[in-house]
């Protein structure tokens, strides 16, 4: 399948999800992003990315905790399933190698 | 507070996206919005929800399988099909509705760009709102003249005395105006003389030249590009001088595009005034006079203004006396309309009542092919009855059957909609040609817009009503739309009698306009614009044309019946005393009576000229209605014109038609001329070409003219009509629509009612009913709505048409027959479309009908 492999932001919303861990939604997961690392995404770009994880299946959802400043409504929560942390364990992996290949003379610029 | 907010996007947005997500959605969104509102300005808040309200759309168009965008869609593919399995299977029905439909588009979509085009006169001049044409009311004992033309000064007077006006200027029609262009001798036949503020009037496009100072010299020639064309070719005309054709040199100063048809004159040339202080007399009375009011100026209180002045103006110089005049404020944009003064520029062919009739038929047509489509698409409804009762049996409600249908409608109309668009395209030149319109047909935004609501406008309208009633229709079984289909095929009917009435009778006028005795005699009379070597031997060439078998009379002209004459104003004495008559004057030879058969009254032609003793005139019996006399008082009286003319009566003639049948026959006077610009050639035979090959033979002998042009005067004459003419077959080509469409709705219906009644017609028969009978049974109920609509439509043609021939000055007096005739057309046709259907049920066999039952 090929919606299998995260992407980069993919990754980044996973991510901030398992971190928040029972209070992922999508305000608290832009604002986490936001704050972690300075990039501003729009909130139709948190919910369109979490539906695609979720449709992959690296994360659920529930709906719970309804505020008077969100109308009366419910969060809709989302928690990182075995298959997200599975992924996201692969794609760090990935990184981690590629990182211990990368030779000492490569980062030394100019010297 | 944050929950209230709730725009129509986010109810799209609702409506659109998966319930499941939404719930999460919108709280997110009105989290932030509460955060937003704490932080910055209500109206900053609001931007940003519609601006994330946009962004969420794409989770809409993301989840395909769960949207209920997607959902929708599928249960429109469904639709889509039932609407095309149904409309393959009721073949005729189909036909009927869509060629109705389609018919009706197309015709819509034409009248519309003939009324746009009306509309559009003058609206092209920038300033076109505040522009205003003066013209003159004169009153004398107990007639009020009319004049379109003005003293020369006038307008420059109310100019500088009222701080109102912006602008003024002038304009005087030249009606020939002869430029040589080397050996040939080109006809300018609308040429304007003006002064230098035209362009603060009448802005043209300049292709070149300045238009502040392109008319201030005399002798100063700005033309249009066409023109250029014909008098210089190819070769850049700007400051280039021509000759006319007395002599006098003019210089092209400048070029203007081509001015759109649609404003009421039609220069081909201006040339600018001889001499500048000749703006400032009062004497001249043949100018039109154009002013511009400052922004935000009341007409009506401006005129008020104007009275006074002009009552100082013409007290000032003295034409008071005898008479009362007042100054009048035309809006530029109405002169096409409404204006029929005498001495026009050109003649105003505008029609206010013509165009509200056209306005009429387009909504006539509209209504036809909605009306039709109502009545097939509700009498077939019932055929569908299972369909309905399966949807709703599997849970669909009345708005869901309704929506169906909706949707059903919305798919022919569309179909139609963009076949007629096709169409349009197609026949868009023929459709120009015919109606010398120039529409140009542009895809843009307002088109585009115009587009879709017509396309929902149309839907709504045809498609409601049906929808509604379907919907109904499962839930009584007994519907109650008979009353309602009959009055729409009365008000079809009742229209197609008042249409048919119409165009019969506008035929008639039509042809009792051609028929007409004009007073002379028309046919088989050529004549040739002359050229300087032409007239230099005018008498040999009369003389040796007169030798030709064929030839029977030769004449010399200035103007041409058809032409517009120009006028002068002539003294003269009546008991009363000294009077005054503005009126029409021509400039012909002594063969011109003979040539145009125009029958003497009393008094004598003129005599051949020999030399310098005067000559003598000739009126018309119109002339002698305005002073009194008899025909044989009439001569030896003597007219005055000026100081410079003076003459005496030689002769009267019987009334002749100089122009066209809509305006009444005017006084006119017929002065002498040695010279001329047209040649007359009376004829009496039947090998045309032959003489015309002998004629030309003579000519080039004797003129070495490289080319001579012989025309019809009839054919002149007959071109005043071609308006009316076109009027006429364009509305006859309506109304064949509007009964074509009335009829093919009235056959679509009698097709249902008769497969409804095959059953019972066949019961019957058995029974023993002949087929007189079931003729009877069949057609009975349609017989008597179109019975109903002549009764209906009768008194309403007959007040319409009355009102109509109003607008001629010699029209047929309404008969009976005229009335009578068409609706026992109408009958006729109601009867032999009915039949068809009819007949089919009258000759089948019953056992065939009632074998399965």
């Amino acid at each position: 399948m090929k919606g299998t492999q995260l992407g980069e932001l993919e990754e980044l919303i996973l991510l901030t999800v398992a971190s928040l861990y029972d209070d992922a939604y999508g305000v608290a997961i832009m604002k986490e992003i936001a704050e972690r690392t300075n990039r501003k995404i729009t909130i139709s770009t948190v919910h369109a990315a979490l539906k695609r994880l979720e449709e992959k299946g690296f994360c659920t959802s529930r709906y719970d905790g309804a505020t008077p400043e969100r109308g009366g409504r419910r969060k809709h929560l989302f928690r990182v399933t075995a298959a997200g942390q599975q992924a996201l364990e692969n794609s760090r992996a990935i990184r981690n190698s590629l990182w211990d290949r990368i030779p000492k003379i490569a980062f030394e610029h100019g010297k | 507070m944050g929950s209230k907010l709730n725009t129509w996007l986010d109810r799209l947005l609702e409506r659109f996206c998966d319930p499941h997500l939404f719930e999460g959605i919108k709280g997110d969104l009105l989290e932030l919005y509460a955060y937003d509102l704490e932080t910055g300005s209500t109206q900053k808040a609001k931007w940003r929800h519609l601006l994330r309200v946009i962004g969420f759309f794409r989770i809409v168009f993301l989840n395909k399988s769960r949207s209920m965008l997607w959902q929708k869609v599928a249960l429109l593919r469904s639709y889509f099909t039932t609407t095309w399995r149904v409309g393959l299977r009721n073949k005729t029905s189909t036909t009927v509705n869509l060629s109705g439909l389609i018919l009706g588009i197309t015709a819509c979509i034409f009248l519309a760009l003939y009324i746009h085009h009306e509309w559009s006169y003058e609206r092209h001049f920038t300033n076109h709102e505040r522009t205003y044409r003066l013209v003159i009311d004169m009153e004398y004992g107990n007639e009020l003249v009319e004049l379109a033309i003005t003293p020369t000064g006038l307008a420059h007077k109310v100019h500088s005395e009222l701080s109102q006006v912006t602008s003024h200027t002038i304009l005087r029609r030249y009606s020939h105006f002869h430029f040589h262009k080397g050996e040939e001798l080109v006809s300018i036949k609308r040429m304007y003389r003006t002064d230098q503020n035209l362009h603060e009037i009448f802005d043209y496009q300049w292709v070149a030249g300045d238009p502040l100072q392109a008319l201030k010299n005399p002798h100063s020639l700005v033309v249009t590009t066409t023109t250029a064309q014909r008098l210089f070719g190819d070769s850049y005309a700007l400051g280039q001088t021509i000759t006319a054709d007395d002599g006098s040199i003019y210089t092209v100063t400048g070029i203007i595009t081509d001015p759109p048809a649609t404003s009421h004159f039609h220069p081909e040339a201006f040339v600018s005034m001889t001499d500048p202080t000749e703006q400032l007399s009062m004497d001249a009375w043949r100018w039109a006079a154009y002013i511009q009011l400052k922004e935000g100026v009341q007409a009506a209180a401006f005129q008020q203004e104007l009275d006074q002045l002009a009552n100082e103006i013409f007290t000032a110089t003295g034409h008071n006396g005898r008479g009362k005049i007042w100054v009048k404020m035309q809006p530029l944009t109405d002169i096409h309309f409404t204006s029929r003064r005498k001495f026009e520029l050109e003649p105003n062919d505008g029609n206010l009542l013509y165009l509200k009739g056209f306005c009429i038929l387009f909504l006539l047509i509209l209504l036809m092919s909605i009306v039709n489509f109502i009545n097939l698409s509700t009498a077939q409804a019932s055929q569908r009855l299972k369909e309905i009762q399966v949807r709703k049996t599997f849970g669909a409600f009345q708005g869901n059957i309704r929506g169906q249908f909706l949707f059903e409608t919305a798919c022919y109309v569309l179909f139609a909609l963009l076949i007629s668009i096709l169409l349009v395209g197609l026949l868009q030149p023929a459709f120009e040609h015919f109606a010398e319109v120039s529409s140009p047909l542009s895809i843009d935004w307002p088109t585009g817009g115009l587009v879709i609501g017509g396309f929902l406008v149309l839907t709504y309208a045809t498609g409601l009503y049906p929808a509604k009633y379907v919907a109904k229709l499962a839930a009584s079984r007994n519907p109650k739309t008979k009353g309602f289909r009959s009055s729409l095929v009365l008000i079809q009917l009742t229209l197609c009698t008042l249409v048919i009435s119409a165009t019969t009778v506008i035929y008639l006028q039509i042809n009792f306009m051609n028929q007409q005795d004009l007073g002379f005699n028309k046919e088989q009379v050529m004549y040739v614009n002359l050229d300087q070597s032409d007239r230099e031997h005018f008498h040999e060439l009369s003389n040796a044309l007169q030798q030709l078998p064929a030839v029977t009379h030769v004449a010399a002209t200035y103007q041409l019946p058809g032409d517009i004459p120009p006028v002068n104003n002539f003294q003269f004495h009546t008991a009363d005393g000294e009077q005054k008559l503005v009126c029409p004057h021509i400039y012909v030879d002594h063969g011109f009576l003979d040539a145009l058969q125009i029958e003497l009254l009393a008094g004598s032609n003129f005599k051949p000229y020999r030399g310098e003793e005067s000559i003598g005139l000739i009126v018309n019996e119109q002339f002698l209605r305005s002073t009194g006399w008899s025909p044989q008082e009439a001569i030896g009286k003597t007219l005055k014109s000026g100081t410079r003319f003076e003459d005496k009566i030689i002769g009267v003639i019987r009334n002749f038609h100089f122009n066209s049948l809509h305006t009444a026959i005017e006084p006119l006077v017929i002065r002498h001329a040695s010279g001329s610009q047209y040649m007359l050639v009376r004829l009496a035979t039947q090998d045309l070409s032959a003489t015309i090959n002998q004629m030309t033979d003579t000519w080039q002998e004797i003129a070495q003219t490289p080319e001579v042009n012989f025309a019809f005067l009839d054919q002149n004459f007959q071109q005043q009509y071609n308006k009316d003419e076109k009027r006429a077959d364009f509305f006859a080509g309506t109304s064949l629509l509007i009964i074509f469409i009335s009829l093919s709705g009235l056959f679509g219906l009698s097709t249902y009612a008769a497969q409804r009644r095959l059953k019972e017609m066949s019961i019957r028969k058995v029974h023993g009913a002949n087929q007189w009978h079931i003729i009877q049974l069949m057609t009975g109920p349609f017989f008597r709505l179109s019975l109903l609509a002549a009764v209906l439509a009768t008194p309403a043609a007959y007040w319409l048409l009355t009102r109509w021939l109003q607008n001629f000055a010699y029209a047929i007096t309404l008969q009976w027959w005229m009335l009578l005739v068409p609706v026992s057309l109408l009958m006729l046709l109601v009867v032999s479309v009915l039949s068809v259907k009819c007949f089919q049920v009258v000759w089948i066999n019953p056992a065939k009908i009632l074998r399965n039952e």
